[in-house]
């Protein structure tokens, strides 16, 4: 595969994943797979490349939101702390494993999420049905 | 709520009738069910705005509890059975508030294991977090996610560039797509639907997922 057609798919799948996490739903979940079926990446090149460009992100969207004043972090620093204490657990546990098993474990992650996104949206979708249908009667 | 000339007439023809104690409190108590049942049905109440809740009736002392605001606003019935005080009450804090927290550090050790071994599904699991415990409604929830994930994204970015699994090409071309990407995404938030596209998100995903499985 010639290198310019390498660089514009990595900047196509980051362009893609970056629309994903621009509408707020975690544009890394998509970049993952994409890189590493279509340009066989390491999964962990994979994963560190999901953190760096959120960050650049996050760094963006971090300062519109908090002039628009949506960041509430009142009371909850044990979410901080913790998940300091246990990112680190997972990324030192994720450096011991090999990268086969990281991709399937990926995976698995990737499709139980499908399926809890699956019913919230039909959850979500019963309550307006539901809404809608009092409404009416009403 | 009823009028105030026509309670009082009500009350003056009730007050000579009713001689007994008790039958004043049955009394009392049948407008007081009336009347919150009246809550019940119509949202809005006399000068009360839509998020005061019924939170307690207390049939025997004629004493109903509406939470407002996190606090509790006791109203009393009196004889001339008119609700006339509003009383506060002290807010009991300390069990809910260690629940509240122990809940949370225990969300936010499963993000932090997720962001640190995954590379990055926290913030999938971050939103109902704080929908859900922390009680935030989605554009606050939405965007203090992205705070927290922030560090620890950072710190587990750090280890990964330590342990040396990072280059440069990808890095530079996935970041400025990235960009792009989510520039465009922020505008398209305000247009697209919501339930179709987290429908093919979550389509796509699965998609995915299987793929690496397989």
């Amino acid at each position: 595969m010639s290198l310019i057609l390498t660089i514009f798919l990595y900047i196509l799948f980051g362009f893609l994943s970056g629309i994903l996490g621009g509408l707020g739903m975690g544009g890394g979940t998509l970049l993952i797979p994409l890189l590493s079926i279509f340009l066989n990446v390491d999964q962990k090149l994979c994963q560190g490349l999901n953190l760096l460009s959120f960050l650049v992100m996050a760094l963006f969207s971090l300062i519109i939101h908090f002039k628009n004043g949506y960041i509430a972090l009142d009371g909850l620093w044990p979410i901080v702390l913790s998940g300091l204490i246990f990112t680190v657990i997972g990324a030192l546990l994720a450096g011991k494993l090999p990268s086969e098993i990281l991709r399937i474990a990926f995976g698995i992650f990737l499709c139980l999420l499908a399926i809890l996104e699956f019913y919230r949206v039909g959850k979500d979708v019963l309550k307006a049905r539901k809404a809608k249908k009092s409404d009416k009667t009403k | 709520m009823v009028k105030r000339s026509t309670k009082r007439n009500y009350n003056l023809t009730c007050a000579k009738e009713m001689s007994s104690i008790s039958a004043k409190h049955d009394f009392c108590v049948k407008r007081m069910t009336n009347f919150v049942e009246k809550i019940k049905k119509a949202k809005k109440i006399y000068k009360w705005r839509s998020f005061y809740r019924l939170k307690h009736v207390n049939y025997q002392k004629s004493k109903v509890i509406f939470k407002i605001k996190k606090r509790n606003v006791v109203f009393y019935l009196k004889n001339n059975l008119s609700f006339v005080i509003s009383k506060r009450r002290k807010q009991r804090i300390d069990k809910r508030e260690l629940k509240k927290y122990f809940l949370l550090s225990l969300g936010g050790g499963f993000i932090g294991f997720l962001n640190g071994f995954f590379g990055g599904g926290g913030g999938m699991v971050c939103v109902p977090v704080l929908n859900k415990i922390a009680k935030l409604d989605e554009k606050h929830s939405h965007a203090t996610a992205i705070a927290i994930i922030f560090p620890l994204s950072l710190i587990s970015a750090f280890i990964y560039v330590i342990n040396g699994y990072i280059k440069s090409l990808p890095l530079i071309t996935v970041t400025i797509g990235s960009l792009a990407g989510g520039i465009i995404g922020a505008f398209a938030l305000k247009i697209l639907p919501p339930k179709w596209v987290r429908i093919i998100f979550a389509v796509i995903m699965l998609v995915g997922g299987i793929k690496l499985i397989l």
